[in-house]
């Protein structure tokens, strides 16, 4: 064991910064509405469509496919919207001098750590929805491809503006150092 | 041959005239392609469209023709002191530019036409957004030597230039950039005809069965579409004893038909494959038919794997990838593989890349939870339970034997692939270990990862378990089902590795 550690000699997590320790700071509370607004939409928009191919093609005529339909319906809204209201809870963001974290899921819990030198360029995106309720969502593009980019929705336009001027700056800055 | 100092690139020049023939053949294909319907409709109007047809033929022949002939007179191309730029288009002029020290590799092909006279086709490969392609058709192979030169000094001088001091300090850039490019090349390997074969027939057969049975899929829909009843004809034949030799026979035949694709693909692919080490990177020349000659620098690298399956291990080969860095999406075009390699050859290239030597499993010195394999055990034995139910309701014995089968083997697998993964790590690097019949590894310098994401399911929070996904500019690497506390630890140094090393990844 001895040689292994030699070989491969442990570096004592204690002196680095640690990632489990930091406190993550909080999406806008609005954040939670747009959610449940926009799954409950997605709902009422599959309801009203199934309701018109039922209609006109009467493919539900048998009494339990229908039924199965329902239910499958009111099992997939009562996830989705449990999931809306409670994802809030479960994510948040912390910046650091040389990073940036984002960790979302309740269930299937994820952090994902973006250290700014690494980041090619950050945008700012606003849906007609998020434009209503004054928020924005903060992407930040490394060459990683696109499963690692980090886009952290939620945000109130000021603060995802300052965000934005924060890493532009700080990926300036790591520029020159180098 | 003439040197790059005999050629005055700072004035516009042209392409090979073959480049003309070149056009004319890409363009007539493509139109050829579109306009097939068309003429297949005029051809089948019988006699009398026979002649529209020889008209209709020639007028588009011609057409071709003027388009490559003026597309070669309107193609030049010049050196500035820091661009190269491309002047090209029949109808819309467009200029193209790329900037010197931009430009990654100048990478040469030749296909069957190319080498029937001596030219080159150019493809000046960039780290931008390689969405403009910058390709010059067909050129003499002096003047592509000299473009070829002359780019990558001018690109040297530019870099050299830039980083200055710091340049001396750093062993890493003097090596990737001072010494002219053209100059020291070392061959890593050379294959020859036997280790061809070699190589051919210890491939993974199975990716070539694969290919048999969809070309049987897409013929069998073809027939079907134009109107042949595969089926009804194969009702027709005596359907017990023929089925009961058929499966047997044709079982042998696709294998040695699988094995003949195997090696005629090796050989088409890597014939004469020469892997060299120059300065800064490394270069791949092979091919039957279309000649190629790739160049891979090392700063695009982000890292290596090679893996060896059951039959290579026979022979004692490797398959080494070059795993590269793309600009837009990752697509397996940026990596290159190099089959047939000795574990010798694969430490010369590691350490003189990364540093370090090739490893084998004794280097493991962390394993992944057995829960990577009870889970997907659990999960999959469940999906067997509710098909079996199935089965004996709808009465379909036959397939669930089958799916018992595949299932089978799908957890012989996991099992296997559970025993080889696993992974060990120091201050530099990241070696990963893996495969499942055979054997994988990966090496990654941590300074080149780009961003790290830290997963876990309820399943692995309730057993303090967790995955991680490395991402690089030239893909992700996983660690699966590894230990809460290893898994930030890791997190925690390589991110402290990142934002305090210098180097740049690209």
């Amino acid at each position: 064991m001895e040689a292994l550690n030699n070989i491969n000699p442990q570096i004592p997590t204690v002196i680095l910064p640690s990632v489990s320790e930091v406190t993550y700071e909080a999406l806008d509370p609005k954040y939670r509405a747009i959610n449940i607004v926009t799954t409950a939409l997605l709902f009422i928009v599959i309801a009203v469509a199934l309701t018109i191919f039922n209609y006109f093609n009467g493919i539900f005529e048998e009494r339990i496919l229908w039924f199965t339909v329902v239910i499958i319906w009111v099992l997939g809204f009562s996830v989705f919207l449990y999931k809306a209201i409670r994802s809030y809870d479960f994510m948040g963001y912390a910046l650091r001098a040389r990073d940036i974290i984002f960790k979302s899921g309740i269930w299937f819990r994820k952090v994902v750590i973006v250290p700014f030198n690494r980041v090619q360029h950050c945008e700012i995106e606003q849906g007609p929805i998020d434009r209503y309720f004054g928020l924005a969502t903060l992407s930040l593009y490394t060459a990683g491809g696109s499963s690692s980019d980090l886009s952290i929705n939620g945000l109130p336009l000021e603060t995802a503006n300052e965000l934005k001027f924060f890493i532009t700056k700080k990926i300036g800055s790591v520029d020159e150092e180098e | 041959m003439k040197k790059s100092s005999d050629f005055d690139f700072s004035i516009p020049q042209r392409q090979s005239h073959i480049a003309i023939l070149l056009i004319l053949l890409k363009r007539g294909k493509v139109i050829l392609q579109q306009l097939l319907p068309i003429l297949v409709v005029i051809w089948l109007g019988g006699k009398q469209g026979g002649l529209y047809f020889v008209i209709a033929f020639c007028i588009f022949a011609a057409l071709t023709l003027v388009y490559a002939i003026i597309n070669f007179f309107r193609t030049n191309f010049y050196v500035t002191d820091d661009e190269i730029i491309l002047n090209t288009g029949v109808f819309n002029r467009k200029k193209l530019s790329i900037r010197l020290d931009k430009v990654q590799t100048v990478n040469f092909e030749q296909t069957i036409i190319h080498r029937i006279f001596d030219v080159y086709r150019i493809n000046i490969d960039t780290a931008g957004s390689s969405k403009d392609e910058f390709v010059f058709q067909a050129l003499d192979i002096d003047k592509a030597k000299a473009i070829q030169a002359l780019v990558m000094q001018k690109r040297g001088t530019i870099k050299a230039s830039d980083y200055g001091i710091e340049q001396a300090s750093s062993e890493l850039y003097n090596q990737d950039e001072s010494i002219d490019s053209s100059t020291k090349e070392v061959s890593i390997l050379k294959l020859s005809p036997t280790q061809l074969l070699k190589v051919g027939l210890t491939e993974n057969h199975i990716h070539s069965f694969g290919v048999i049975i969809a070309f049987f899929i897409y013929w069998y829909q073809n027939l079907k579409d134009v109107g042949i009843d595969v089926d009804e004809y194969s009702q027709e034949l005596d359907y017990q004893s023929f089925m009961e030799n058929f499966i047997l026979v044709s079982f042998i035949f696709i294998i040695i038909i699988a094995i003949l694709i195997s090696v005629i693909r090796s050989v088409i692919k890597y014939y004469d494959l020469q892997f060299l080490r120059s300065a800064g990177g490394f270069k791949i020349i092979s091919g039957l038919i279309t000649k190629r000659e790739v160049a891979a620098q090392d700063t695009k690298i982000q890292y290596i794997t090679w893996s060896q399956n059951l039959l290579q291990k026979y022979v004692n080969f490797f398959e080494l990838t070059l795993s590269q860095a793309s600009s837009s999406e990752v697509s397996s075009k940026q990596t290159i593989a190099i089959p047939g390699l000795t574990a010798a050859n694969i430490s010369v290239i590691a350490s003189s890349l990364f540093g370090q030597t090739a490893f084998a499993d004794e280097d493991k010195t962390h394993c992944v939870d057995p829960a990577y394999f009870r889970r997907f055990t659990q999960i999959i034995i469940g999906i067997l339970l509710i098909a079996t139910i199935f089965a004996f309701y709808f009465q379909l014995l036959d397939q669930l034997l089958i799916f018992v089968l595949v299932i089978g083997f799908l957890v012989l697998n996991r099992y296997l692939k559970y025993r080889n993964l696993g992974y060990s790590f120091d201050g530099e690097r990241l070696k990963i270990f893996g495969g499942a019949f055979g054997k994988k590894y990966a090496l990654l310098p941590i300074y080149k990862i780009q961003s790290i994401a830290f997963t876990n399911s309820p399943y692995q929070q309730r057993l303090s378990l967790c995955s991680l996904t490395i991402y690089t500019a030239a893909g992700a690497l996983h660690l699966p089902y590894i230990s809460e506390q290893i898994g930030k630890n890791i997190l925690d140094t390589f991110i402290d590795k990142v934002e305090t090393d210098h180097r740049k990844w690209m």
